[in-house]
């Protein structure tokens, strides 16, 4: 498992997963721009061990994923690649496919993961992001979308499964929203995505990563245990029923001793905010 | 008092008279609302502050006390158990536990220049309402911002992020409140009542289950 940049390369000879640190922040860019950093070529496999990578490194607090040039997030699964790979394994079905490549940590950290990463995720969508492109972006926590992208999920023009997206439609939108997105596979732009709760906030083209490194540096900032108590709190209560979560919650003590009582002195210097803030 | 109640016709109305949800308030809120579930004359309640409506803990309480069990919220933030409407009128800060004590609360109207959020000076408290209200309310992506980042929004954003009803003019939050809840008492009866507990009672819930309950609970309440 590492966060280096990839050794896997893609078309022009450049590594497929470009990585980068910043104090505890992770910067991961999928750099396939000639398929539109589609996943094939190796790119899943260098997410799947750029995501464990960060999950175990201690001294990283905050992940920024975001894709080389303007075209695209990502635009998902890379058919072609998909098809090459096939007739490579002569593989005549999908779930051939999936047994010859499955491993117990890949694929499904790309997309779906993020539940039980305790660590905020802060995606900049930097153009088309689609099918598993959306399903990606939809795993992580905070998305920043620039002005001229869209998000959208157009596996059922093509017949095939959202595999891992229904359940987050429900999550991250509402039920008919969620549906709509699901069963027109209609993409949609960055203002009706913010609208719909898909993306967080829109900003100009072009300013997407600058954002996120921004949210990231604020969250980096902020006490750890408190953002992982949160995330984890969320997760495992949003969808239970409401009585048994609240009950849950008071089980649960803030934190230590001490850095409760540190942190309550902190805040008596603190000032109250007086104007709205991001 | 740190709670002051009165009545406007069937409204009931509560006022917080502290800046901060210091562990009497909580205990002065919680008779208040039994107070509201047994008058059969009132039919809504308002909540609201009297400086702001509230920006939450009393840090310094909560460091005498010393032990983190004592920032336990009491019973009184809890008023999504009384079976008749309480709507909260946010005027000026709501940070904190005051915004999990609105959360709690049924509808919300926010005022011109009320500031929503829960702001760094409170990071050390760990928000367990609100981690468990706020995606319920704004979208997931939202909610997790707002806890991870000390957002504070103003009275629109929280209009458009759904985590107010309505907004009114500065000033004017308590006025809109009591004319909403005035509107709301002329009807609320018994199943306005059943539809209350149906709504939080069953948030969560699977749909086959709910579904289940009421179709169960329904012709008592409907004969």
């Amino acid at each position: 498992m590492t966060t280096e940049t990839s050794t896997t390369l893609n078309e022009a000879g450049e590594p497929i997963l470009i990585t980068e640190r910043q104090d505890g922040i992770l910067i991961a860019r999928m750099n396939r721009p000639e398929r539109m950093n589609a996943l094939g070529g190796g790119l899943p496999q260098a997410l799947n061990d750029m995501w464990f990578g960060f999950r175990d490194d201690p001294d990283l607090r905050v992940l920024v994923l975001t894709g080389t040039g303007d075209r695209a997030f990502c635009a998902g699964a890379d058919l072609r690649a998909n098809n090459e790979r096939a007739q490579q394994l002569g593989a005549t079905s999908a779930a051939e496919m999936l047994a010859a490549d499955r491993s117990p940590r890949i694929n499904g950290s790309i997309t779906s993961n993020n539940f039980h990463l305790y660590k905020p995720v802060v995606a900049a969508l930097n153009g088309w992001t689609l099918a598993g492109g959306c399903e990606m972006a939809m795993g992580c926590d905070i998305r920043v979308i620039e002005a001229h992208a869209q998000m959208g999920l157009p596996e059922v023009k093509r017949g095939m499964g959202a595999k891992s997206t229904t359940h987050k439609l429900a999550f991250l939108t509402y039920l008919s929203a969620g549906l709509d997105l699901d069963w027109t596979g209609d993409p949609i732009s960055a203002e009706r995505a913010v609208e719909l709760g898909m993306a967080n906030e829109v900003v100009p083209t072009g300013k997407g990563l600058e954002r996120a490194i921004e949210i990231a540096r604020s969250l980096a900032a902020r006490p750890q245990n408190y953002l992982r108590y949160h995330k984890e709190r969320v997760f495992e209560s949003l969808h239970t029923p409401l009585a048994y979560a609240l009950s849950m919650e008071q089980r649960y003590p803030p934190q230590d001793q001490e850095g409760y009582r540190a942190g309550l002195e902190a805040s008596l210097k603190a000032t109250l905010p007086t104007a709205p803030r991001k | 008092m740190s709670v002051k109640t009165s009545t406007d016709g069937a409204v009931f109305i509560v006022q917080m008279t502290g800046k901060t949800l210091d562990r009497q308030t909580q205990r002065d809120l919680a008779a208040a609302w039994v107070a509201f579930e047994d008058n059969d004359a009132v039919k809504v309640a308002v909540l609201h502050g009297s400086d702001g409506f509230s920006v939450g803990h009393d840090v310094p309480e909560l460091l005498a006390a010393g032990d983190p069990a004592a920032s336990q919220p009491e019973a009184g933030m809890f008023p999504m158990v009384i079976s008749k409407p309480v709507i909260a009128a946010i005027e000026g800060q709501c940070y904190g536990l005051g915004l999990e004590l609105a959360l709690a609360c049924d509808l919300r109207v926010a005022a011109e220049g009320a500031l929503i959020g829960l702001p760094d000076a409170h990071l050390p408290v760990s928000y367990r309402v609100a981690s468990v209200l706020l995606p319920r309310s704004m979208f997931l992506g939202k909610s997790l911002e707002v806890l991870f980042n000390g957002t504070v929004l103003d009275a629109h954003t929280a209009l458009s992020q759904r985590l107010v009803n309505s907004v009114a003019g500065s000033g004017g939050a308590l006025a809109a409140a009591v004319a909403s809840a005035k509107e709301m008492a002329s009807h609320f009866g018994t199943v306005e009542a059943f539809r209350k507990h149906e709504i939080w009672g069953m948030s969560g819930q699977t749909v086959p289950y709910a579904m289940t309950v009421a179709r169960g609970m329904g012709p008592a309440v409907f004969r």
